[in-house]
């Protein structure tokens, strides 16, 4: 846990703003909780008092509670997509920053530590690769701690308690360090031009969105960014960065940290050839990135043909699936010193008409605005304008201006591409113009998402962004786009890449990605899987899966759809230590299903009387034995009585009738009936053996 | 994690200050920056700490000012140029606005050669960015009222932004009709002005 101590406090408002900066939001899923440290004093930034009114949702009643509630709007929507047991720490602050009255930096934002080899920690993988720098946010998440308990300087990372101890730098334990412009729309810094601190996106059309701004310089901060210099292409330490290894040149099909620093610098401006090459977003560009690229689709001659990059134009009708299409024709005008120096420039009406009409002209840039060339062109009977650039450079710009009266489609193409096509003029060059609506806008042809790497570099940074034409507009491209939603899934590949840098989705927080985690909503470090059907316990409703709920099962844990449960105690049996409830459990009962408590074992079989169908062990089962507990495998039962000799007290022979009359020695002839039917047959033992005394 | 920092520091590559050279070329490009002060020293960083406020909150200034000699103060981490008779800010001094672009500067800087590298007893390595390799939101705004807003890591981008040249950056308060712009397959009209010519 990271500080939450209020001391050195200065001022009531400033504790009540810290406060709230430190109450981590509750988000609608596990998330992550990410707070925003209070770094400005004070009276002043996050502590403004001055009095404002609700605006867009954001509650605040003073300007700089409305501040720390944008700024925890927007934490809380990073915080309730990305995944950490670990909070997440922002320092952050409203200061003076560099502006003037046309210009104005709004703010930064960006991981203060990186870090490698994080060790895996239990169920927490570290690292995915060795010697690859992760920003302190992401390495905290993949650890399962905070991997800087306590602050240190930044410019020695030896543990510090206060700044005074850093020189020029700061002491903290912060992951991300945010400064926003507290002058923005004041005289002389943006002037008019202010944030607006709502919640609902509504800003006018001469505010900036402060929620926006954050959402995007926070995705950097939480890794969405590369760190070697793209104009040495060195890296810290010589190593990579997670984001690094997934960037993949199309030109060299080589990885970022397959490259040498000069590689890296050329592939920084390799454009449209620097695509993102992972799982989540090559798995997410289908849904999310639309269909539709301008193009100049060459049809032949065979050596060119393909499709070359083309910047749209903002006059003349918009490019269409199925294009137009016609020979390129170079258009020749007078050379007319200054008005139309060159004879290609379509600055003036064209001198080759016949041969431009109903084919696409291709003009030079430079000299007069494209509609002026449009016109001309367009005059002479052209189906369509290519124009050329004059300049290196990629991708190629669109053509700007305004003239309704142009009815052909324009584009424009590269030095390069124009240079490439010039001197193929002459055997016949075909195109179409035309919008590829096989190929999405901000993905190469396989489907790859592309990355920001204009030639030259541009403003917007390179390599750490989106490709701007990427539609519809992304969160992260290098341009914040007044369209943009507050959000970063659903309708932004944003989320997908943090994916593919490591922030797996674990909704549990447990350190197991949801994908391989067998109860991704709870929490199950051992994974246990009674039932082996890849639903932990902890989430299985039937752990033993015998289709019998766990709630109404007598045995959860132990397959027993019959729930069979001898002695009624609502202990399955096999899962009951104890079936009968003899108190003797049934590793130890030689009647486990039979309640004995005495253990009775006439025949020493190890089964008890209980339960034991032959007692005496005689072959003979109970039931038809008449001595059960007697062996008697004869079954001899002289005096017919049902009780065999072997347990009969009164066998044996009569000694006189009156006992043969009176005692239980008699025997019925066959068939018989009881009681006073039949013949009394007594048996005598006489010295010649038994005989009936009837018959003496 | 066990034994992060213990025993002191394990090999680290030494300190640099950065873009020190860049700030007498900067103060040339804010003519009208405004001021960054110094940090407050007095604790670590997220505990609320600062130079306590010695003047009310500023309220939202005008361009009006008594033309009496700007004072500065310290609000909170910044110093500040203040009228003394209004209470109002004041735009920078030339040696606020140079520090103002250094500051800028060396957020941007991707300086990799003389990072603070902290090896801990797990294997593991820390390595301090300090105020540098952050992302930064500029935005413009030219004749016509169009606000652009772009996010640049460079030095270069950063002082093109501020320069006044022409931004071809796509144009922020322009709402982009999404509908239309699909429909036409990505080809609806550029919502940026682009180049005429």
């Amino acid at each position: 846990m990271r500080r939450t101590t209020v001391a050195g406090l200065l001022a009531p408002l400033a504790v009540f703003a810290l406060v709230l900066a430190l109450v981590p939001a509750t988000p609608a899923f596990a998330g992550a909780t990410i707070v925003i440290v209070n770094d400005n004093a004070a009276g002043v930034g996050f502590n403004d008092p001055t009095v404002v009114a609700p605006v867009g949702g954001n509650p605040g009643t003073t300007l700089g509670q409305q501040r720390l509630n944008a700024f925890q709007f927007a934490a809380d929507i990073w915080g309730a997509t990305l995944d950490s047991n670990v909070q997440i720490s922002i320092l952050a602050s409203f200061v003076p920053l560099a502006c003037n009255a046309t210009g104005a930096t709004l703010g930064s934002a960006g991981t203060i530590f990186i870090w490698d080899n994080i060790p895996v920690n239990g169920t927490f993988p570290g690292s995915e690769f060795p010697n690859t720098w992760y920003s302190q946010a992401l390495a905290s998440k993949r650890f399962g701690a905070d991997v800087l308990p306590a602050p240190v300087c930044t410019t020695t990372g030896l543990p510090c308690t206060s700044n005074a101890q850093c020189g020029a730098g700061i002491c903290t334990d912060a992951d991300i360090r945010a400064r926003f412009n507290v002058n923005l729309g004041n005289p002389g810094c943006l002037t008019g031009v202010p944030w607006y601190l709502g919640f609902d996106n509504n800003h006018g059309p001469n505010t900036i969105d402060l929620v926006t701004v954050l959402l995007h310089e926070f995705g950097h901060g939480l890794g969405f960014q590369q760190f070697a210099s793209l104009t040495t292409g060195a890296q810290p330490l010589n190593q990579t960065d997670v984001y690094g290894r997934r960037l993949l040149d199309t030109t060299s099909s080589k990885l970022w940290p397959q490259m040498t620093n000069a590689e890296r610098v050329a592939s920084a401006i390799n454009s449209r050839r620097v695509v993102w090459d992972h799982g989540q977003v090559n798995a997410e560009v289908p849904s999310i990135l639309a269909f539709g690229v301008p193009n100049m689709r060459v049809n032949s001659p065979g050596s060119i043909a393909g499709n070359f990059a083309v910047g749209g134009a903002t006059f003349g009708p918009a490019l269409t699936p199925g294009g137009v299409s016609g020979n390129l024709v170079q258009a020749l005008d007078p050379a007319i010193p200054v008005t139309s120096p060159t004879t290609f420039d379509a600055c003036s009406p064209l001198t080759n008409a016949a041969a431009v009409a109903g084919n696409i002209a291709l003009v030079d840039r430079g000299t007069c605005g494209f509609i002026v060339k449009a016109a001309n062109v367009q005059a002479a009977g052209a189906t369509g304008m290519v124009v050329a650039d004059n300049v290196a450079g990629a991708p190629p710009p669109d053509l700007g201006g305004v003239d309704p009266t142009i009815i052909i489609p324009a584009v424009r193409i590269t030095l390069a591409d124009g240079n490439l096509i010039k001197p193929l003029l002459g055997a016949g060059v075909n195109v179409t113009l035309l919008i590829d609506m096989t190929v999405r806008a901000g993905a190469d042809g396989m489907g790859r998402a592309q990355l920001n790497a204009p030639n030259p570099v541009q403003t917007g940074s390179s390599i750490s962004h989106w490709d701007p034409i990427t539609f519809p507009n992304q969160l992260m491209e290098p341009a914040i786009n007044g369209d943009l939603t507050h959000q970063v899934t659903g309708v932004d590949l944003t989320l997908a890449l943090m994916r593919d840098i490591g922030w797996f989705p674990d909704a549990d927080v447990e350190g197991i990605a949801d994908a391989d985690d067998n109860c991704p909503f709870n929490a199950n470090a051992d994974q246990a899987d009674n039932d082996a059907d890849n639903i932990g316990d902890v989430c299985d409703s039937d752990d033993d899966n015998d289709g019998v709920d766990d709630t109404a099962d007598n045995c959860p844990i132990d397959a027993n759809a019959d729930q069979a449960d001898n002695d009624a105690d609502n202990l399955g049996d096999i899962c009951d230590a104890d079936d009968d409830n003899d108190s003797i459990e049934d590793a130890a009962d030689n009647c486990p299903f039979a309640s004995n408590a005495d253990q009775l074992d006439s025949d020493g079989d190890s089964f008890g009387n209980a339960c034991d169908a032959d007692d005496d062990a005689d072959g003979v089962l109970d039931d038809d034995d008449n001595c059960p507990l007697v062996g008697n495998f004869d079954q001899a039962d002289f005096d017919r009585d049902g009780l065999g000799d072997a347990c009969d007290a009164l066998t044996g022979p009569p000694q006189d009738m009156n006992q043969c009359k009176n005692g239980g020695w008699a025997r019925f002839n066959e068939p018989r009936t009881f009681p006073n039917q039949g013949l009394c047959v007594c048996y005598v033992m006489t010295a010649n053996g038994l005989k009936c005394p009837t018959q003496k | 994690m066990t034994g992060r920092n213990s025993g002191g520091v394990g090999p680290r590559v030494g300190l640099t200050g950065i873009m020190a050279a860049a700030t007498i070329l900067a103060a040339s490009v804010l003519g009208l920056a405004w001021a960054q002060g110094n940090k407050d020293r007095d604790k670590p960083r997220g505990q609320g700490q600062g130079t306590q406020t010695t003047q009310p909150a500023p309220k939202a200034p005008d361009a009006t000012a008594t033309g009496a000699h700007a004072v500065t103060r310290t609000v909170g981490s910044a110093t500040i140029s203040v009228d003394p008779v209004t209470g109002r800010l004041q735009p920078p001094t030339p040696e606020e606005a140079a520090k103002l672009t250094a500051a800028l500067y060396k957020m941007v800087s991707r300086e990799t050669e003389n990072l603070v590298v902290i090896q801990n007893e797990d294997g593991s390595r820390m390595a301090s960015l300090d105020d540098a390799f952050q992302e930064v939101a500029m935005a413009t705004r030219d004749r016509k009222g169009n606000i652009r807003v772009h996010c640049v890591n460079t030095a270069a981008q950063a002082e093109k932004l501020l320069s006044g040249a022409e931004d071809k950056g796509p144009i922020y308060n322009i709402k982009v009709d999404r509908k239309a712009a699909k429909k036409g397959g990505h080809n609806a009209p550029a919502p940026a002005p682009a180049e005429t010519e």
